[in-house]
């Protein structure tokens, strides 16, 4: 029977098996693909609690139709994200970090951002209108002004998303908890690999769909890590892997015409979704022309708008038409 | 049945029943039912209240009417004098059709509940009920003593309403729906009454300036006063509201019941289109839920919903739409027009056998329809038999079809079918669309559910859509239980995105549970149609 493997994005979650089980009913919903009925198994690759003290308990909150309760519950704990952690870094991880800020707009004030859209919008380069900003931090800061979030919601969400990818790429130490410390990249890559072998005993396709965060977790997996197991596709939903300083940190391995993971993805099928508003992958949404194999675009990139003003998130990605349509296919025998 | 332990102590009974209620299995429930009645007879000690007030709604949940007759007439006889055991004890009667009975004992409960308001008003609420059911039941508002019932139910709201509109929602909103129903029925009532429309008004405000969380009876009490307003739009939101409440299914069938049987909605209405629709998706995304719709409601043209609704939920009830389109396939056979047979459902020829191409043939059981007299099938001779699609759109309805032979069968205790060929050919226009097969069954995890669209208790007139828990599956026999009794020989069994699984065949109290489980249990049996198909390469030739 056919299989998917999901790997959850950035922020603390609820609990690995509430988490799993919300995926698979948004993906359900309205006539959608519903595993249960159609006998496709399914896993969660949850790492959460690596960076997360507890599981979330609010659930309700996901799911609920009202955006700003669902927008304030995926989001929860990213302001309490301990700004210290980049007070300590020096050499070329703080020169990583602070490249990475500036292309997310991580450090910029509300007050820049709105000037730096306002430049642009006259016309002029968005630094213009922001002379505190360079040149890239006021382009991310103009983009991230056009997100149609609260910026007490956006900025912490970019600064969780910096040390998320800092952390992970750099194979930091972190406690999240009394008692617990981890390797963070080398813990994640043991449960992905864990994960996707498990996923490669069934019989059928086995499709790994990663969201935000857990895309660059995949593709670190599948192109990096010789041991990780072989799947059948690809599918990345809200992605920050278009960012040049995330495509840096895995050379030698990725490079721009070479970056396609075909030795383990079997059929070569890599399928890209996002949303220009989301504020996560909306800054470099376009993979293909990045990860080519042998100098060829072979990724396909779709734009799906969701809808509202929270676009990042997952239960929206999982209910689009396309994202499903490409799914339902790779999961075909 | 597996053997019961009957050694537990009272609470624990009392817990098992809930149990066995709320996962349908009625054979265990009536057991241990009839063990709690046999202890609560022997006994001098009464059992608590509130356990027999916790079983009691349990079982009304479950609509196990019977069951809940005789636990709370054996709690009264033990000397069980709460209010509302006996309500419940009256509300079984009235439910199994013993109304009148139920009318002289509510009247005592009314008297003797005079000094308790709140149990006074339910008392009143029930009586009311009551006679609105004998009124509704009896279809005939021309003769008098049907006029009278439904004076009396009118009378029994007013009092249980007490004046209070605003606090007494629930009987209130009764007195609307019937003060209007009157009026429909050109029932004259006498008396002095407020206006209908004026008391929905007041029963909307009330309910609409509340905070949240409004309670879920009382949207359903807000949907209503909307309906008796006419405010389309409204009452779809209300609607929507109360489904997304997390109702559950019997408060959900229970208010879908008042609207169709009292307010006699249905779809070809633009209120009921806007209204009707919702519910009826909510009941089948719930555990247990069921529903009927009429052949004329399954021959709208789905799109007239998104009018009436609008294009947020026409999308949400998407699924609700496949649902109806699969009853247009549904057909009932059987020897005369007023009757049916047996249910069978229109295929594509190759979905079965690659030989058989794009020719749309139907599958039914072989102890419906059968070439071979061993199988005994219900029309001795299958060219007796006629094949009316009920559903269908446009001019589909109105064929009838006979059966000119039998393609492939296979024998009641094997896998039950017969594929046939219809004469003339199907035909309709606008087309209906032959059933998707699933790739696979469904995960045997037993939260799997699965969906029959059958004539209930072979009647031929309306489509019963049902819920039913997927306890397990082997490669030939699926098994799930239904929310109500029986189901039809021959009907399809879906996958929950509506894409074929199975034939259904037949309904047990006590079956051998599959893959060497061991031990029995009550279920409802199809069969694979993927064993149909496998045993139809041996017949036809791989």
């Amino acid at each position: 029977m056919p299989h998917i493997t999901f790997i959850h994005g950035i922020a603390n979650k609820p609990a690995p098996d509430v988490l799993l089980e919300l995926w698979r009913r948004s993906l359900a919903r309205e006539d959608g693909i519903d595993c249960g009925a159609e006998n496709i198994t399914t896993s969660m690759v949850y790492w959460a609690d690596v960076l997360y003290r507890d599981p979330d308990p609010d659930v309700e909150g996901y799911e609920s139709t009202d955006e700003e309760v669902q927008v304030v519950a995926e989001t929860r704990e990213v302001a309490a994200v301990d700004p210290l952690w980049r007070e300590s870094l020096d050499g070329g991880e703080r020169a990583f970090v602070e490249q990475l800020a500036d292309e997310l707009g991580a450090d910029v004030s509300e007050e820049e951002a709105q000037a730096a859209a306002s430049a642009e919008a006259a016309g002029a380069p968005p630094a213009a209108g922001a002379p505190t900003l360079s040149p890239v931090e006021a382009e991310a800061a103009a983009q991230l002004e056009r997100i149609p979030l609260p910026w007490f919601i956006k900025r912490p969400l970019m600064k969780a998303l910096l040390r998320d990818v800092h952390h992970y790429l750099f194979n930091s130490s972190h406690s999240p908890r009394p008692g617990a410390s981890y390797q963070v990249r080398d813990e994640i890559r043991k449960r992905t690999l864990a994960a996707l072998e498990e996923g490669a005993k069934q019989k059928g396709p086995h499709v790994v769909v990663s969201h935000s965060m857990g895309t660059v977790i995949a593709y670190d997996c599948l192109k990096r890590v010789r041991e990780c197991p072989a799947v059948d596709s690809l599918i990345t939903l809200g992605s920050p892997l278009g960012l040049d300083e995330i495509q840096d940190k895995f050379r030698p391995e990725w490079s721009r015409n070479d970056g396609f993971p075909h030795e383990k993805v079997r059929s070569g099928r890599w399928f890209n979704v996002f949303d220009r508003l989301d504020p996560v992958a909306g800054f470099d949404p376009f993979l293909a022309n990045d990860y080519q194999r042998g100098g060829q675009s072979t990724l396909v990139d779709i734009h799906e708008p969701n809808w509202g003003n929270w676009r990042h998130s997952i239960t929206k990605y999982l209910q689009g038409k396309e994202l499903r349509r490409t799914l339902a296919d790779l999961l075909r025998p | 049945m597996e053997d019961i332990d009957l050694s537990m102590d009272d609470g624990a009974l009392v817990r098992a029943i809930c149990s066995a209620a709320d996962d349908l299995d009625r054979p265990r429930a009536k057991t241990l039912s009839e063990e709690l009645i046999r202890r609560v007879r022997a006994s001098q000690d009464q059992l608590p209240e509130k356990d027999a007030r916790k079983v009691l709604e349990s079982l009304r949940q479950q609509r196990y009417f019977d069951l809940m007759d005789r636990l709370a007439d054996a709690l009264i006889q033990s000397g069980i004098d709460d209010a509302r055991v006996r309500r419940a004890y009256v509300q079984a009667l009235v439910d199994l059709g013993s109304r009148t009975a139920a009318v002289s004992i509510l009247s005592d409960l009314v008297d003797s509940t005079a000094a308790d308001p709140n149990e006074h008003c339910e008392a009143l609420g029930l009586l009311g009920r009551t006679y609105k059911q004998l009124y509704v039941d009896a279809r005939a508002p021309a003769l008098e003593r049907n006029r009278a019932l439904l004076r009396k139910a009118l009378e029994s709201y007013r009092d249980a309403v007490g004046g209070k509109p605003e606090v007494n929602t629930w009987p209130a909103i009764n007195m609307v729906a019937l003060l209007k129903r009157a009026r429909r029925d050109r029932v004259e009532i006498g008396g002095t009454w407020p206006s209908p429309d004026d008391l929905a008004s007041r029963i909307f405000d009330t309910i609409d300036a509340k905070e949240p969380p409004v309670p879920r009876w009382d949207m359903a009490t807000a949907l209503e006063a909307c309906v008796a307003l006419g405010r389309v739009q409204d009452a779809s939101d209300w609607a929507n509201r109360y489904v997304e409440s997390g109702a559950e299914a019997f408060e959900l069938g229970s208010t879908l019941r008042q609207l169709e049987e009292v307010w006699q909605l249905d779809t070809t209405s633009e209120m009921g289109a806007a209204v009707l629709p919702l519910l009826r998706n909510g009941l089948l995304h719930k555990d247990k839920g069921f529903f009927t719709v009429t052949p004329e409601e399954v021959r709208q043209p789905v799109e007239s919903l998104e009018k009436v609704l609008g294009s947020d939920y026409f999308q949400t009830i998407t699924w609700y739409r496949n649902g109806l389109a699969r009853a247009q396939a549904v057909a009932r056979i059987g020897r005369d027009a007023s009757r049916g047979d047996g249910t069978g459902f229109l295929v594509r020829g190759r979905d079965l056998h690659e030989s058989l191409g794009d020719e749309l043939l139907l599958l039914t059981n072989a102890h419906v329809i059968s070439d071979r007299p061993e199988h005994k099938p219900a029309v001795p001779n299958f060219a007796d038999a006629g094949v009316i699609f009920e559903a269908a759109g446009g001019d589909g309805a109105k064929k009838e079809y006979r059966i000119r032979e039998v393609v492939g069968r296979s024998g009641p205790s094997e896998y039950d079918f017969a594929l046939v060929r219809l004469d003339p050919a199907f035909s309709c226009d606008p087309p209906v669309v032959p059933y998707e097969l699933a790739a696979d069954l469904p995960a045997n995890d037993g939260k799997q559910r699965v969906y029959i669209i059958g004539h209930p208790g072979g009647g031929t007139l309306s489509f019963s859509m049902q819920d039913n828990l997927l306890l397990d599956h082997d490669e030939r026999l699926l098994h799930y239980r239904a929310p109500t009794e029986g189901g039809s020989s021959g009907s399809p069994v879906f996958n929950g995105q509506w894409r074929l699984i199975g034939l259904h065949h037949a309904g047990y109290t006590s079956v051998a549970r599959l893959n060497r489980k061991g031990g029995v249990y009550a279920a409802n049996e199809g069969i694979s149609i993927f064993a149909i198909r496998e045993e139809l390469k041996k017949q036809l030739g791989a």
